[in-house]
């Protein structure tokens, strides 16, 4: 099978994320920009949710109670599809556009991502392009035998225990980091267990890959170029990962 | 390049996506982050040093807290300065640190009056760094992605605390 032309009918994705990140212009300010904002995304985006960094101190004397204090700033604006599984996102370092599950194709969320940004740039007037990032985050279900699933027969890359007849793997967080070095994209890979579900085994698959740009705003026709090699990229990690085995569970009707 | 917990501690702490499954890998992450940053050899010192960037935090939290007018400091300049702390290698000594009046954090490795260098971390995610060493002078911005720090910077900060010239190609 070719791992970068898969196609699952069953796909696992429950969250693809596209951010552009950017130089912002020095006087950025997401929150004198909420209502312009809103009312630039409110036509297909109808809802706002606003992402705040908080930070809480609390103050201790001998002689008295301890005192709390907590001070906030905006991390990013995010306008929300009416059913929320569709986001646009301004965030301090740049643009995003969320879609969760029901998901069909990049291809057909690009016209609107296209739209999205148009509107983003012509708000905030970002001055470059940094980077340009693909996530994709997948859930799979891998079923039980009994209470044990041998992991090695659904990923080709999956954690090994050093005494496999006296320990039970009961959880896992991996983490891989890597460079692509013909393209210079960056990816990182990740995997995580959760706990099982009516006998079968939910596991992460995250896999975010990055392109370090120093792009103009305007060149639509190289952030897609570039969206296009970063997508190529990621379909091979998924498909590299996975085994035939656990490709086939998501080809079932 | 060595990444380690500071890269997991970037994916613990940052990232664009909503899933609740998206939560789910933050916590994963985090639990892996705490766990490393109990330990004494591996998080020690720079725990103490992230102690005293909150302790200088809570201080320049008001506007006009130097009496000149200064902006309260940047919550998001708090943050990536946190992260820039736990994404140093081991190797490098610990930077001073100071708020300057537009709000930016300072992080400062202050050998002589004549031999230093100096981070300055705003919201964005562009550091401006100089440095000085004798007659010798530079300076520049390098993007800071949260787990990994600009080379340019490692090595200019290198050179001023190390022994060897401060070559760097601002």
């Amino acid at each position: 099978m070719n791992a970068e032309n898969i196609h699952l009918a069953h796909a696992p994705i429950v969250e693809a994320v596209l951010d552009i990140d950017c130089d912002m212009p020095p006087k950025f300010d997401l929150a004198a920009l909420q209502g312009a904002a809103h009312d630039g995304f409110r036509s297909h985006y109808p809802k706002i949710r606003v992402q705040f960094l908080e930070e809480q101190t609390i103050e201790r004397t001998a002689a008295e109670p301890p005192r709390i204090s907590a001070r906030r700033s905006i991390l990013a604006l995010q306008f929300l599809h009416e059913d929320e599984r569709q986001l646009v996102q301004v965030r301090a370092q740049g643009f995003s556009f969320n879609r969760l599950a029901p998901y069909t194709s990049l291809d057909d969320y690009l016209p609107e991502i296209q739209r999205a940004w148009t509107i983003f740039t012509k708000l905030t007037a970002p001055v470059k392009i940094r980077a340009v990032r693909l996530r994709y985050i997948n859930r799979l279900l891998i079923p039980l035998v009994g209470p044990r699933v041998e992991l090695i027969d659904y990923f080709k890359v999956s954690p090994r225990l050093p005494e496999e007849d006296k320990l039970v793997l009961v959880g896992f967080l991996h983490q891989h980091v890597a460079v692509e070095p013909e393209t210079g994209h960056q990816a990182t890979m990740v995997l995580t267990s959760q706990p099982v579900v009516e006998g079968r085994l939910p596991v992460i698959f995250d896999i975010a890959v990055t392109a370090i740009e120093n792009g103009e705003i305007e060149d639509w026709i190289r952030i897609i170029a570039r969206v296009g090699s970063l997508r190529s990229l990621k379909n091979r990690i998924f498909g590299n990962t996975l085994t035939e085995k656990c490709l086939s569970l998501f080809q079932r009707r | 390049m060595w990444l380690g917990y500071a890269s997991v501690n970037a994916y613990a702490r940052g990232g664009s996506a909503v899933s609740t499954e998206a939560s789910a890998l933050r916590e994963a992450a985090t639990a892996v982050v705490d766990f490393a940053e109990r330990s004494e050899v591996l998080f020690g010192k720079k725990a103490t040093a992230l102690s005293s960037l909150c302790v200088l935090s809570k201080e320049c939290s008001e506007k006009d807290w130097d009496g000149a007018g200064a902006l309260p400091v940047d919550l998001t300049a708090v943050k990536s300065a946190a992260d820039f702390v736990r994404a140093l290698p081991e190797s490098l000594p610990l930077p001073e640190f100071a708020v300057d009046p537009d709000g930016a954090v300072s992080l400062d490795w202050i050998q002589s009056k004549t031999r230093l260098f100096s981070v300055s971390i705003s919201a964005s995610n562009r550091l401006a760094f100089a440095w000085l060493d004798g007659s010798d002078r530079g300076h520049g911005v390098a993007k800071f992605t949260g787990d990994q720090i600009p080379r340019r910077i490692l090595e200019g900060i290198r050179g001023i605390v190390g022994h060897g010239h401060a070559a760097v190609a601002a």
